[in-house]
């Protein structure tokens, strides 16, 4: 049978020990004339002494033992964690910055060891570049040609005044090579 | 009426000895027998409410180990607003909790690695013979099975008023719920177990 719905949370408090004097006393003349509350009763009453013999489980011999241990570990643990976190920031950054430095030193020397494209374009098996372009303006060097060019050039008859002249010809060769070698300088100065 | 922990509590300033707010006060000031005094009282309570909890022993103290160690490390965390067993329970359940959630994707994930060919899946028998359950050892063995195999929200309400035996406000403290959802709770979880165990309160 079924217990009385409207006495319901009043049963629940007097299973627990919590209802006193005459709200105990009524409940109890309930009780005693209906089936369906005095079984409810008694099915509460009867699951609370079966759970109170459960008998109580205690912590192994060994568990402070333990416990020490694993607080010493922790304590451990956090000493060095908190010597990391003493460290100043400016000596974090010293050291990013001397090993950013190792390691494009190292970069470098790498390079250096092994040869490059550039150097040695054998390494891709491609052949290499053409020689770079003078850098003095060919203009330049056409007018300077063309402003020596008014002495005669050396001819194939070797006739003693031929001779003289080709001798003269040839310091003046040697006067429009030096001439020729100041403006490169000079262009080359220029265009620095 | 005096719930367990009242008497305790009582019976530890008639011996003379400090209240438990005291201690955790002397521990936070850095006293560490203070700590070892609340571990050696509180080892063997918080054993058999994460026992019950979880149904197995080493998986307990382990719990409980993890709890006196987060009351070491978050000591300062207290404030004496509160009761320390309500503040102590609240990190041993929450851990309990947090171990069986553990458990479940580890069954899952254990489960889903068999074929259906396999037979290690195969769960042994929860029936007793009638003469076992007549055997007292059986008897407590069924009651606890039945209590673990309660859903959590019955099954933390029921430990800790019937067999850690707190008052109604102190579980509504440790739990964070209202009382009359905790009294609730206890009533529907009490139906529950005496439904599982109607054959062996008949006939004791």
């Amino acid at each position: 049978m079924r217990p009385c719905q409207r006495l319901k949370r009043i049963l629940d408090e007097y299973c627990d020990g919590a209802l006193k004097g005459r709200d105990k006393n009524e409940i109890e003349l309930h009780l005693s004339g209906c089936s369906g509350c005095g079984d409810y009763v008694h099915g509460m009453q009867n699951l609370k002494a079966a759970l109170k013999t459960l008998p109580a489980v205690q912590a192994d011999e060994n568990f402070i033992i333990l416990l020490r241990e694993r607080i010493r570990r922790e304590a451990a643990k956090s000493y060095r964690a908190k010597r990391l976190r003493e460290i100043p920031a400016w000596r974090w950054a010293f050291m990013a910055g001397v090993a950013v430095i190792a390691v494009f030193t190292g970069f470098r020397l790498f390079q250096k060891d092994t040869p490059s494209i550039r150097q040695n374009p054998a390494v891709l098996g491609i052949a290499s570049e053409p020689a770079a372009a003078d850098p003095v303006p060919q203009k330049q060097i056409q007018y300077v040609l063309e402003d020596l060019s008014e002495q005669p050039r050396s001819s194939a008859t070797a006739s003693p005044e031929a001779l003289q002249q080709a001798q003269t010809a040839s310091s003046d060769s040697a006067n429009r090579e030096r001439r020729l070698d100041q403006i490169r300088d000079q262009v080359k100065i220029v265009n620095f | 009426m005096l719930d367990k922990n009242e008497k305790r509590a009582v019976f530890s300033r008639k011996a003379g000895g400090p209240s438990d707010e005291e201690l955790i006060e002397r521990f936070q000031k850095g006293d560490l027998y203070a700590f070892e005094a609340i571990v050696r009282r509180y080892k063997d309570p918080l054993t058999n409410f994460v026992y019950h909890y979880l149904g197995d022993r080493i998986d307990a103290e382990d719990v409980v180990q993890e709890t006196f160690l987060r009351v070491y490390r978050n000591k300062h965390l207290y404030k004496n607003i509160a009761k320390f067993s309500t503040w102590i329970y609240t990190i041993a359940g929450n851990l309990s909790k947090t171990e069986l959630r553990r458990r479940k994707r580890r069954k899952l994930m254990s489960l889903s690695h068999l074929g259906f060919d396999d037979k290690d899946y195969e769960l042994p028998s929860t029936l007793q013979s009638p003469d076992g359950i007549v055997d007292g050892e059986m008897k407590e063995e069924t009651i606890r099975r039945e209590i673990e195999a309660l859903p959590v929200r019955f099954k933390e309400v029921v430990i800790l008023r019937d067999i850690q035996e707190f008052a109604y406000e102190e579980i509504s403290d440790i739990l964070k719920i209202p009382i009359g959802t905790v009294k609730s709770r206890v009533n529907r979880g009490r139906l529950r177990l005496q439904k599982k165990l109607q054959h062996l309160l008949d006939k004791s």
